[in-house]
């Protein structure tokens, strides 16, 4: 278990130049995660057109893991379909807990798998995650998720 | 190195069971000596039994172990009598008790409670069940975290019906004036006054009749003790005059289904069977600080203290939060750029403990404007070894981020 595992050379570049970090708008989704344990808060928003996200951002603040993980998220998905983006979602989330996550469609992403061997940083790396399927998935009024 | 002067390092198992260990969460709690462990595990297995109502000669032993544990506690906060020491589960509990069996039932609508903004949540949660927020009034904290004695002094009058404010600062380690500040409120208010003393009685000597306060709050784990337990010292008076906060077992006098009286302080704060084994630890955690005393803790403590300062004075990145100048052996700082879970993970590489986030304290990170800090606390068994491998370890979590 080292340091290098956990923080790759990906996630401690995207933690100093996240990509889209920024509110869309106007957007179709969105979502507050927080979590108050650390602090860690982001606003996830989402532009879907025809199924399709056509625009997305995380903007907010937290550790190096979430941020990074907001960053890769939001790059990954842009231009993705929303039954892919939910099964990424999916995947990630497994990637980050279990030893036999399917890793096919993650592409980057696949650099937080460290994660999951300091269980305590897993709600970073998880919390845009859950905020993204919160936007999505989530049909009542109050768009508020916390990770604890 | 005189008799006297022993390792303290060695009194503690944790460190035998993990020499690589540098432990700097004092603040969050305490790690225990062994003569806690081996008191609590012998009464287990040696002398176990119920207290107050037993007829048989092992419960009789452990009531009268009890007594003594309640005057232990007396002893070591100069109460007047051993019946204003009521045993609770810790500070937290201690405070909602006050809350719940003394405000609640005497505050009015014109009356205002005083407390500050660098209390813990445990000594502003609490309250807002009792009263509605804008009974709540803020004292405020100076650039060098420092209580705003005028800004306390405008919102301490005769509306006043509580103060409550914690006697060191759990995040920038101030050891408040209590003293000069009840001596003012009593001047000029009838207010109650309560102090959370969660961070102070492990580090410095405390005379509850010295300070003149009403209500004194602690907690034995931050004490060299165990969990579950922790006082709450109330004048005599005034806990008289309080109802009850729990009901049920050995707090009362005579039931019916008709009607119930209950037992005098302290034992009428005390429903059910208390945490036997746990006081048995607060005892002997007190006997533990009582055998090093104030006098060693504090030199000890105040010296790494200025090793710590001295060791990061070079490192640009990092900002205090908190340089009064009556200050306990607690730093709460930011590194430029660095989110403090980040800090805390890399140290943790480095076994180095640390705490990382809002330590409890959403509304003082409000006020600091950060989102949580890193922070650095230090207790009797720390040493300068502990102090050169944390700042070294800091050293390595910036320059693994540049």
């Amino acid at each position: 278990m080292s340091l290098d595992n956990l923080y790759q050379q990906m996630i401690l570049e995207h933690n100093k130049n996240p990509r889209n970090f920024k509110e869309v708008d106007p957007n179709t989704h969105y979502s507050h995660g927080h979590n108050p344990l650390c602090g860690d808060d982001y606003v996830v928003t989402i532009r879907l057109k025809e199924g399709i996200i056509e625009d997305i951002g995380f903007k907010g603040t937290g550790c190096a893991i979430s941020k990074a993980s907001g960053s890769l998220m939001t790059e990954t998905l842009i231009g993705k379909k929303i039954e892919d983006v939910l099964n990424i979602k999916d995947n990630f989330l497994n990637l980050v807990t279990e030893e036999d996550a399917e890793k096919d469609n993650l592409g980057k992403l696949i650099v937080f798998e460290g994660v999951k061997k300091f269980p305590v940083r897993v709600k970073c790396a998880a919390l845009v995650w859950r905020a993204l399927e919160d936007a999505l998935l989530n049909e009542s009024d109050d768009h508020t998720i916390t990770t604890e | 190195m005189s008799d006297q002067e022993h390792n303290i390092r060695d009194d503690f198992p944790i460190f035998k069971n993990h020499p690589e260990l540098v432990y700097l969460d004092s603040t969050a709690t305490t790690q225990k000596p062994e003569s806690v462990i081996k008191t609590m595990t012998s009464f287990v297995s040696d002398d176990y039994a119920t207290i107050n109502r037993g007829i048989y000669t092992i419960s009789q032993k452990a009531t009268e172990k009890c007594l003594a544990a309640r005057k232990a506690v007396q002893s070591f906060i100069n109460a007047k009598t051993e019946n204003e020491i009521v045993f609770v589960k810790g500070t937290t509990e201690a405070i909602n008790l006050i809350a719940k069996s003394y405000l609640k039932d005497t505050i009015k609508d014109s009356d205002s409670i005083l407390l500050t903004d660098m209390e813990h949540h445990a000594n502003i949660v609490p309250w807002q069940q009792v009263v509605k927020a804008e009974q709540i009034k803020v004292c405020g904290i100076t650039e060098t975290g420092e209580l705003d004695i005028d800004d306390f002094k405008q919102k301490c009058n005769e509306n006043t019906k509580l103060i409550s404010i914690t006697h060191i600062s759990n995040v920038l380690g101030t050891i408040n004036p209590i003293k000069e500040l009840i001596n003012y409120a009593r001047q000029n208010s009838n207010a109650v006054i309560v102090i959370d003393g969660a961070q102070a009685v492990g580090h410095m000597s405390v005379d509850v009749q010295d300070l003149d306060c009403d209500f004194y709050c602690f907690s034995a784990h931050k004490l060299y003790g165990p969990t579950g337990i922790g006082v709450l010292y109330g004048k005599y008076e005034l806990l008289e005059a309080m109802t009850p906060y729990q009901t049920g077992g050995d707090m009362i006098e005579y039931v019916s289904f008709e009607k119930t009286t209950f037992t005098k302080p302290p034992t009428k704060f005390e429903a059910g069977t208390p945490a036997i084994m746990e006081i048995m630890g607060l005892h002997e955690c007190i006997n533990y600080i009582n055998s090093i005393g104030f006098k060693r803790i504090q030199s000890i403590e105040s010296a790494l203290y200025e090793q710590l300062c001295t060791e990061i004075s070079g490192i640009t990145e990092l900002s205090i939060h908190g340089t009064s100048k009556q200050k306990a052996a607690i730093l709460s700082f930011s590194l430029t750029d660095i989110h403090p879970h980040d800090i805390g993970t890399v140290m943790d590489q480095e076994n180095v403990a640390i705490r990382v986030g809002h330590h409890c304290a959403q509304p003082l990170m409000r006020l600091l404007n950060v989102p949580a800090t890193a922070r650095i606390s230090i207790g009797c068994y720390n040493t300068a070894e502990d102090i050169s491998r944390c700042v070294n370890a800091l050293k390595k979590v910036i320059e693994f981020f540049k």
